[in-house]
């Protein structure tokens, strides 16, 4: 099965979107336009978070770009969309006498 | 604290063709999803063909996906949206702009910022499909979020100094004291650059003043010159006429001497023109010499003589009257000068200070406030992240390209 992306880079994620679809016949009419974006931002007095995202799919007969007018078979596809608010290293510290810094992310896939 | 979820489409999807659907949306407990499941329906209604003890392929895929976080610690998610099956045999789909939304945003006050967000867009979508079926599934979970609430709310109660930088109301109160201290350092600069405008206005006026005076000294020189000279000139020109005077009285007397002697002879009416002659010989002497005692009188005040006395004596006195007003001027402009600038320095000292305490209340590093300045950003918008939230350079860049 192909992967494009890793749909389960990110594990424990507190949101996700997935869906998967199989069909005996799939056929595109026009070639598709898909847009995924990840963003966020973690923001604490103990410091810098980050954001851990994961976006792609697993596909089993069907190429990552398909064409249309073709006809796919037995086609699978799971698609996952991740992301995962990454606590600063030092939030275990609670004294609260550290530097505040923000961190904002925004990552893009195209599918 | 919220969590969102949105789906949608501005122009629906679009079905053709036998279309047969079995979905389930709800916040299940696991394990305990009711519905009918495609493996539980007759023959007549079921779809797929592989059906087992296991139920088919796909809802034992499903099952592998949906169930893969069950031993997960942390649980159930807070918000789940689950579509475990949808089956149609045949559909001819149209989407355009179709848009998922999954947002999870949770602030306490300026302390805790978290977002995490998923954005999914399918434009024109045109799909013949047969034989599918499909999940779908959505979650959210908000323990780490709270969590993270948890510890800085931890954090404001093992340090309480921090609650002073927290509230909206507090902080309102602050950009409202922040405003006014603004404003009063504002009234303060002005003040100083006012005193500064003044005293080089006061220079200013000093300088013409003591350039009117100079010039009034002058005029005042000038016109006691032309006085003296006017006097000169009225001494010559009355003695000249006294002299004048005297030739006429003599010129008339020998006049009246010759036409008394005029019925006496020849002899004596040449004499009588000669007396005549000679007392105008007098007369003429006379204007002579009062033309020179006017000439003397205007050599001794330093002029070329004659008309030229007058002119020359106002002339020193206006050379004199303006050299010292030139002086005067000079040393007032230049006393002016240095007053000016001091009340400048004072001034921008003044300002400087003020900013100064403006860094401070705004928290700010003054290379951040000019920063902020130049990008005209509010740093009240700003989130610090310099040693006790103080406002960078780079927190006002990042600031105004958010």
């Amino acid at each position: 099965m192909a992967r494009k992306g890793d749909p389960d880079r990110v594990e424990d994620a507190d949101v996700e979107i997935g869906a998967s679809v199989q069909a005996k016949q799939l056929r595109f009419r026009q070639k598709p336009k898909t847009h995924v974006e990840l963003h966020g931002e973690v923001h604490e007095p103990q410091g810098e978070g980050e954001l851990e995202t994961a976006s792609g799919s697993e596909r089993q007969n069907l190429p990552d770009e398909v064409e249309p007018g073709i006809t796919y078979r037995d086609v699978r596809v799971r698609w996952r969309a991740a992301a995962r608010l990454k606590e600063p290293a030092s939030s275990g510290d609670t004294e609260g006498h550290r530097s505040e810094r923000s961190d904002s992310s925004k990552r893009r896939s195209q599918g | 604290m919220m969590a969102s979820q949105q789906t949608k489409s501005s122009q629906g999807p679009k079905t053709t063709g036998r279309t047969r659907t079995s979905q389930d949306v709800k916040a299940p407990q696991r394990g305990q999803r009711k519905g009918q499941r495609a493996s539980e329906k007759s023959g007549k209604y079921r779809f797929a063909q592989n059906v087992a003890e296991a139920g088919t392929a796909a809802e034992r895929e499903y099952e592998a996906y949906a169930l893969a976080g069950i031993e997960d610690p942390r649980g159930d998610p807070d918000v789940l949206l689950d579509v475990p099956a949808l089956k149609v045999d045949s559909i001819h789909l149209e989407l355009d702009n179709l848009d998922a939304r999954v947002a999870l945003r949770a602030q306490v006050l300026n302390l805790v910022k978290l977002n995490a967000g998923i954005d999914a867009h399918l434009g024109k979508l045109r799909i013949d499909i047969k034989g599918v079926e499909a999940q779908a599934l959505l979650k959210v979970r908000l323990d780490r979020v709270a969590a993270i609430v948890d510890r800085t709310l931890t954090t404001v109660d093992r340090n309480p100094e921090l609650v002073k930088s927290l509230g909206r109301t507090i902080e309102d109160v602050g950009r409202g004291t922040g405003h006014a201290l603004g404003e009063t350092g504002e009234a303060v600069d002005d003040v100083g650059e006012g005193a500064g405008g003044a005293v080089q206005d006061v220079g200013a006026g000093a300088g013409q003043a003591v350039g009117e005076l100079g010039e009034g000294a002058n005029q005042a020189v000038g016109q006691i010159g032309e006085g003296a000279g006017q006097a000169v000139g009225d001494v010559g020109q009355g003695a000249g006429q006294a002299v004048g005077d005297v030739g006429e009285g003599a010129g008339q007397a020998a006049g009246n001497v010759g036409e008394t002697a005029e019925g006496l002879g020849q002899v004596a009416g040449q004499a009588g023109q000669g007396a005549g002659e000679a007392v105008s010989g007098v007369a003429e002497g006379a204007g002579g010499a009062a033309g020179e005692v006017e000439q003397t009188a205007a050599g001794l005040l330093g002029g070329n003589g004659g008309g030229g006395a007058d002119a020359s004596a106002g002339g020193i006195a206006k050379l004199a009257a303006k050299m010292v007003a030139q002086e005067l001027k000079s040393a007032a402009t230049e006393e002016a000068k240095e007053l000016g600038l001091a009340a400048a320095r004072k001034a921008k000292e003044v300002g400087e200070r003020r900013k100064e305490r403006k860094a401070e209340e705004a928290n700010a590093t003054e290379a951040a406030m000019r920063t902020a300045e130049e990008l005209d950003v509010d740093l009240d918008e700003v989130d610090g992240t310099g040693p006790e939230g103080r406002i960078t350079i780079r927190d006002v860049r990042e600031a105004q390209e958010a």
